[in-house]
């Protein structure tokens, strides 16, 4: 090889080398670099309704120092900004036009960039429900980072308060919520929930309604807690009423999500009650029609575990089960009743979802009435078929610490 | 030119990741949009399509062994007209491969960079490929090849994270308007299935040139089969909410939640669709290249890579403003020019060329 | 409307092309240089527009197939 021809292969070696020292400059993909110590983690987030139609977002926001500095003390929760040491969020708020506004204004006063990626709880006031909820999920659909899964409230009175909440348990008051939704207490909705819901054929929708619960403990100061038993109802975007807890319960039999709670009822001619938990429940719906005349054939197929006797029956005897086991059906379309009471005929919103199945199984009937399901679905009979089995009894037969000659033969 | 060798199956694996990759971001919510939960069978309906291209393909192919559509279009048409066609097929070519570098950068720049300038991430996908196809038809080959598993394993765990979501009743009452509204929905689709004739570039490389019809079809099954699978399983969990995403694969992908330990998955389609588009773009950059050095007569193609290059970038934004324009563009347009371009013009080469073979024949009997 | 940041950076990609390139080709025919230098003149001629918001050739064949667009648009 010439000394040329050297000297250019050295050239090359050299370009090579720049080229690649300067490609990393460019690899790291500086323009979006997001350290986690530039950003503001909300845990949760409450827009409520202010005068002049603006808006107020609060967001619940992460302290990271409270854990480096040992956040054991964690219950102390989050005050309205500033002040309490060893507190685990922050709750900021702004007003603004809307949420891009607030966010923005809001923005301005942090030092970190707001990440949403982890913010798992989104509360409306009930007054920002009220006026309709569409151009708040149209930030919260479109913008990347709000997940799919987070799960959609409504508050009583002002959401904010929500986020001010002290937390014993968890350690901020959205996690609370969050892991109370888990369970199922209430109904269950999530964003893409909601958004199924609003875009869905009955034009309608549930979220579960959070009150405060106050609890006076006898010694130390009073415990608060948010409470996720109720629902609200929205026919659109607009929140229209509410339902109680017991309704919700029916509701929630409707709508299939029955879990983890507890069913008392009262046995014929007994005096006490005797307490179940639905272990499991079949729920079908199967809408039929017949002329003009539109019916709904709720059939429910559970089963039961006795949790605590309040009668003298003695279980082991099958005389005793069927008196249960009626009563426990009786029970719990006394529930379903009461909930279509409230939806079908005082609200007259179908959030139980029979638009649904009567679109899936009659779809040319459907067609014709699609527009005015709204005033169809109060003259829908509903027919109610409960099958209810009580399959274990726990540790003990006969009611506990009663003598054998009170139990009744 | 090319003095590259591929097998038929290199071909396939090429061909896969080429029509699927854009495909299964955007498809689900396009086909939703007109056939609504009937949105399974569009795939379906659209892949006769993909069918007939590979067919027209590979008879032509058959015809001129050793040539691309760059060249054959001159012995079939005259020098002329057959330059002329060749022209179109570049001005065809050029510009949908710069719109699918935008749709690229569209996405990342929508889901991840979010400041990132969009002609930064497109341009760095550009010179990606551009080194792709530099290493000639075989190293692309070996490229496909290697991504394959990483393109297609990710998708099949996808499905199986997301099947405790799946709401079968989302599917019923199927066929409400009659089977109207799903060829409508398969007309997108159909866009994407033309684009196999992209084979025409690929054929005369093989080595078992006999063996690539059948696996031409291989690859339009499982092409159907993906965006089938795809469509349902994001229909399953979306609903009716489909059709208002952008990227309903995306949407899907970050619902998933198995055990509060799999969460925030989306990292796994954006890996995906990275790998499918950076094949994809390559796949079509080489069309480009070797047919423009073939239409001016050039003794290799790789000169005029880098030029290219630039004419790719630059028209990933010609006369595109916005995301949402490319959106339209891919909706209206493309299904009906791919459609001539691959398909309907190709019918009439094949046409012309069977038939002035029969004159010739004829002739010399008589 | 020129953008000149995009007619820079055309420019300076440009040059780093022929810098690198031309040792390549230039045992090459002088039909493979003449192509080579014509498409990058395209290019760079084509960086001094503003191109997203000028009609092209798209915009041409979207005219050409409106009418089946409008039967995607109903």
């Amino acid at each position: 090889m010439s000394a040329n021809g050297k000297g250019q292969l050295l050239m090359r070696n050299a370009l090579l080398l720049l080229y690649f020292c300067g490609s990393i400059l460019f690899v790291t993909g500086c323009w979006d670099r997001t350290e986690v110590n530039d950003l503001a983690i909300v845990t949760a987030a409450a827009i409520d309704k202010k005068e002049n139609n603006q808006i107020e977002l609060s967001l619940q926001l992460f302290i990271p120092k409270s854990l480096s500095m040992g956040g054991g003390q964690g219950g102390g929760g989050g005050g309205g900004g500033g002040g309490g040491g060893g507190q685990i969020t922050l709750a900021a708020s702004h007003k603004g036009d809307n949420i891009a506004d607030a966010l923005s204004k809001l923005q301005a006063q942090l030092p970190r960039e707001v990440f949403w990626g982890q913010c798992k709880v989104f509360i409306f006031g009930e007054k920002a429900a009220r006026e309709g909820i569409q151009e708040h999920m149209d930030f919260l659909l479109r913008h990347p980072e709000p997940r799919e899964r987070a799960f959609i409230y409504v508050s009583e009175g002002d959401a904010k308060r929500f986020l001010e909440l002290s937390s014993y348990l968890e350690r901020y008051s959205g996690e609370t919520i969050r892991e109370q939704s888990k369970r199922k207490l209430g109904i269950q909705v999530t964003m893409q929930d909601l958004d199924e819901m609003l875009t869905g054929n009955a034009h309608v929708a549930a979220l579960p309604y959070l009150k405060i619960r106050k609890e006076k403990q006898t010694l130390a100061k009073s415990y608060n807690y948010p409470d996720l038993f109720a629902t609200a109802v929205f026919k659109k975007d607009k929140m229209i009423g509410t339902l109680n807890e017991s309704d919700t319960r029916g509701v929630l039999w409707l709508r299939k999500e029955v879990k983890g709670y507890t069913v008392n009822v009262k046995p014929k001619s007994q005096k006490g009650e005797v307490s179940l938990n639905p272990v499991s429940a079949r729920v079908k719906l199967i809408p039929r029609i017949k002329g003009d005349e539109w019916k709904m054939f709720v059939k429910i197929n559970t089963e039961g575990a006795i949790v605590q006797n309040g009668t003298n029956l003695n279980f082991s005897d099958p005389k005793a089960i069927k008196l249960l086991e009626k009563a426990y059906q009786m029970g719990i379309k006394e529930r379903i009743e009461y909930a279509l009471k409230k939806t079908q005929h005082e609200l007259k919103t179908d959030i139980v979802g029979f638009s649904d199945e009567f679109h899936r199984k009659y779809p040319k009937q459907w067609k014709q009435i699609e527009n005015q399901w709204e005033t169809k679905f109060p003259d829908v009979k509903v027919i109610i078929d409960v099958q209810a089995h009580v399959r274990r009894q726990g540790y003990i037969n006969k009611p506990g610490g009663m003598p054998e000659q009170e139990v009744k033969k | 030119m090319e003095k590259g060798k591929i097998s038929s199956l290199q071909m396939a694996i090429m061909m896969y990741p080429t029509i699927v990759a854009t495909a299964i971001l955007g498809v689900p919510s396009i086909t939703a949009m007109y056939a609504k939960n009937d949105l399974w069978l569009s795939p379906i309906l659209a892949s006769f399509i993909g069918i007939l291209t590979v067919y027209i393909a590979y008879k032509l192919h058959k015809h001129f062994p050793n040539q691309t559509v760059i060249q054959f279009s001159e012995q079939i048409m005259g020098r002329l007209v057959g330059k002329i066609l060749g022209f179109l097929y570049l001005a065809f070519y050029i510009p949908v491969t710069g719109g699918i570098i935008r749709g690229y950068g569209e996405f990342i720049v929508d889901s991840f960079l979010v400041k990132t300038p969009i002609s930064v991430v497109m341009a760095s996908m550009v010179l990606l490929c551009a080194f792709a196809v530099l290493g000639g038809l075989e190293v692309l080959a070996r490229v496909a090849q290697l991504f394959l598993p990483a393109f297609t394993i990710p998708l099949i765990i996808l499905i199986f994270l997301l099947s405790p979501d799946f709401e079968f009743k989302n599917l019923f009452p199927m066929f409400e308007d009659g089977i109207m509204p799903s060829i409508k929905g398969a007309i997108a689709p159909s866009g994407y299935f033309t684009e196999f004739f992209l084979m025409i570039f690929l054929l005369p490389f093989l080595t078992d040139g006999k063996k690539g019809l059948k696996y031409g079809m291989m690859t339009v099954f499982a092409v159907m089969m993906t965006l089938v699978v795809v469509n349902l399983i994001v229909f399953l969990v979306l609903g009716e909410s489909t059709i208002s995403k952008v990227y309903p694969l995306m949407n899907v992908s970050r619902s998933i939640s198995v055990g509060n330990f799999f969460e925030n998955l989306e990292s796994i389609t954006m890996a995906v669709w990275i790998l499918g588009a950076f094949i994809k773009i390559s796949v079509f950059y080489y069309a480009a290249a070797l047919g423009t050095a073939q239409w001016l007569n050039l003794s290799d193609y790789r000169p005029v890579i880098w030029p290219i290059g630039i004419l790719l970038v630059e028209f990933s934004f010609w006369s595109f403003p916005s995301g949402m324009e490319l959106g339209r563009y891919d909706l209206v347009n493309f299904p009906f020019q791919g459609l001539m371009m691959q398909t309907l013009i190709p019918m009439l080469l094949l046409v012309i060329s069977v038939v002035s073979k029969r004159l010739v024949k004829k002739s010399k009997t008589s | 409307m020129m953008r000149w940041g995009a007619f820079f950076a055309t420019t300076v990609i440009v040059a780093l092309i022929i810098i690198f390139q031309w040792p390549k080709i230039k045992q090459n025919s002088k039909k493979d240089k003449l192509a080579f230098f014509m498409l990058l003149l395209i290019g760079w001629v084509l960086s001094m527009f503003d191109l997203p918001n000028m009609a092209g050739p798209t915009t041409w064949i979207e005219a050409l197939f409106k009418p089946f667009g409008k039967f995607m648009e109903q």
